[in-house]
């Protein structure tokens, strides 16, 4: 018989953007440690069906941290107390028993809450859509290893292809800034060859689309990194102040 | 107006950047000239022959002064506007805020520079009106200025600073001055995109005491003033 915990849980309940939302207030009792925060909450919502109360709403789609879809700040901090994990590879032994968990969705005004703990991160796809991609024009894709890529780069590129999107930084940032996000787009494609050639239009447009979308400026709060569940480092954010520099002086 | 609204948030944190660097040079060039303040006899001589060298470039000091100006003002308007943007990128606020540690850079001073910003922008107002355009006292030094009569800088300080309320509303604006550099140092070369493993990390773990550094060594004057009364 493994170790279980007692938990009180204070979780946002809002039925959609329009309605303004509350806390509700939850006890949970004998929560395995071995679990997940999500399957926690799987146990509170079959709980809540059984007493006739609508579920909590979250997101969630491959528990394995690797998807971006799940996410929601723990007693103010995004995706929990653990460095580099999401809600979903968060487990119980890392809370003590009798603590209080205040859960929260992801707070900014570009992400609209859906329901609960679901907010719309549809912004970050309309700042993929304004340049983080690479063009192709005609046929098929070029053949693997055609460009030879050194591995220091290759590495840098892959440390920045990383992030998953969930939105953690924002979530995180006093600003709600999208800076993190948005960089570690940038860089990626910087750092290849490939992504080079439309460098300055790129910069230009994903920034003015983050602007556009309503998030904040980047203070160097570097809370973001803290929270991010793939360690995105702020140097990329310095590569998108850099790139941008050169894309007006030159 | 609408074209500077139009200014990307990078840019303008870019802008808030170069003017927050070039002010904090300004600081460090200001103290390194108030040393005079303890040198020369009988005392405020040098410190009163350094003013009156700044004010004898003439139309040059004016230019200098307007441009300091000018940066403040681009550095004030600059980073409050994108503050107010910040502030409506959350519309609902979080219950319980915190910091999360580990790699995080998030302080009390980071989260609090538009407090300290505007408390130092009342601080320099005060402290303009009250020496640059304060009471203009004269004084003869036979060595300075061919003996001819120079502004008396060192009495108005004295003066001043003789009274315990002016020595603390100093205090207490250098000490918020200290956590504004604190965050400034290091952020500005991050907003400019200087970013290295061991530059950030050797800027970062200097910041915080080179605006302590700065902070303390312009209180050191209001306080030996009034000590030494
Ligand atoms: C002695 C004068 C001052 C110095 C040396 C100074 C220096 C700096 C520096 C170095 C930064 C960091 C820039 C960056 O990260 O890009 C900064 C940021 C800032 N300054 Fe100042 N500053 C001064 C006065 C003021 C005043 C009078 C205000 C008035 C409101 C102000 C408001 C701000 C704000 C709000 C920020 C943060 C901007 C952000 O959100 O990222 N500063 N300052
Ligand atoms: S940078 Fe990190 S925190 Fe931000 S969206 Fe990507 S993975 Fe999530
Ligand atoms: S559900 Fe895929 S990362 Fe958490």
């Amino acid at each position: 018989m493994s170790k279980s915990i007692n938990l009180k849980l204070q979780v946002w309940r809002q039925e959609n953007e329009e309605t303004s939302g509350d806390f509700h207030y939850y006890s949970m009792n004998e929560v395995p440690v071995d679990i997940s925060f999500l399957e926690m909450l799987d146990i509170l919502n079959e709980n809540l069906t059984k007493e006739g109360v609508e579920p909590v709403s979250f997101d969630s789609d491959c528990r394995e941290g690797i998807c971006g879809t799940c996410g929601f700040v723990i007693n103010g901090i995004a995706h929990g107390p653990q460095a580099k994990t999401t809600v979903c590879q968060l487990h119980m032994r890392h809370f003590n028993d009798g603590d209080t968990l205040v859960i929260e969705p992801f707070r900014a005004t570009p992400f609209k809450i859906v329901r609960d703990l679901v907010v719309d991160r549809g912004s970050f796809d309309k700042i993929i859509q304004a340049g983080g991609y690479v063009s192709i024009n005609t046929g098929n894709g070029p053949d693997a290893n055609s460009i030879l890529i050194g591995k220091d780069d290759a590495e840098e590129a892959f440390d920045s292809a990383a992030c998953i999107g969930c939105g953690a930084c924002v979530a995180s940032c006093p600003n709600a800034s999208a800076a993190l996000f948005t960089s570690a787009k940038i860089s990626h494609l910087l750092q290849l060859p490939q992504g080079k050639v439309e460098e300055r239009a790129r910069v230009k447009s994903m920034v003015d689309k983050m602007d556009e979308e309503g998030f904040g400026a980047c203070s160097n709060h570097g809370e973001c990194e803290a929270v991010c569940p793939k360690g995105i480092s702020i140097k990329n954010i310095a590569n998108m102040r850099r790139s941008l520099i050169k894309s007006i002086v030159k | 107006m609408t074209s500077f609204i139009k200014v990307s948030s990078v840019l303008k944190k870019i802008i808030i950047a170069v003017t927050g660097i070039s002010l904090f040079l300004f600081l460090i060039v200001h103290l390194l000239g108030n040393i005079t303040i303890f040198t020369g006899s009988p005392p405020g001589r040098d410190f009163n022959a350094y003013a009156h060298f700044l004010e004898s470039f003439g139309i040059l000091f004016t230019i200098a002064e307007l441009g300091l100006l000018g940066f403040f003002g681009l550095h004030i308007i600059t980073a409050l506007y994108t503050n107010l943007v910040n502030f409506k990128s959350r519309k609902s606020r979080y219950a319980v805020s915190s910091f999360a540690g580990g790699k995080s850079k998030k302080t009390v001073a980071s989260t609090s520079m538009v407090i300290t910003g505007v408390v130092v922008m009342a601080f320099l107002i005060w402290h303009v009106l009250q020496f640059r355009l304060g009471p203009y006292y004269e004084t003869i030094y036979s060595s300075v200025n061919n003996g001819e009569p120079v502004r008396d800088l060192y009495r108005l300080i004295t003066e001043e600073f003789s009274s315990i309320w002016v020595v603390l509303g100093y205090t207490i604006s250098l000490t918020l001055l200290s956590l504004h550099l604190g965050h400034g140092f290091w952020s500005s070369f991050q907003s400019l995109g200087i970013y290295g493993k061991t530059f950030t990390r050797i800027t970062y773990s200097v910041s915080y005491l080179l605006g302590l550094i700065i902070s303390l060594g312009f209180l050191v004057i209001p306080l030996y003033i009034f000590w030494i009364n």
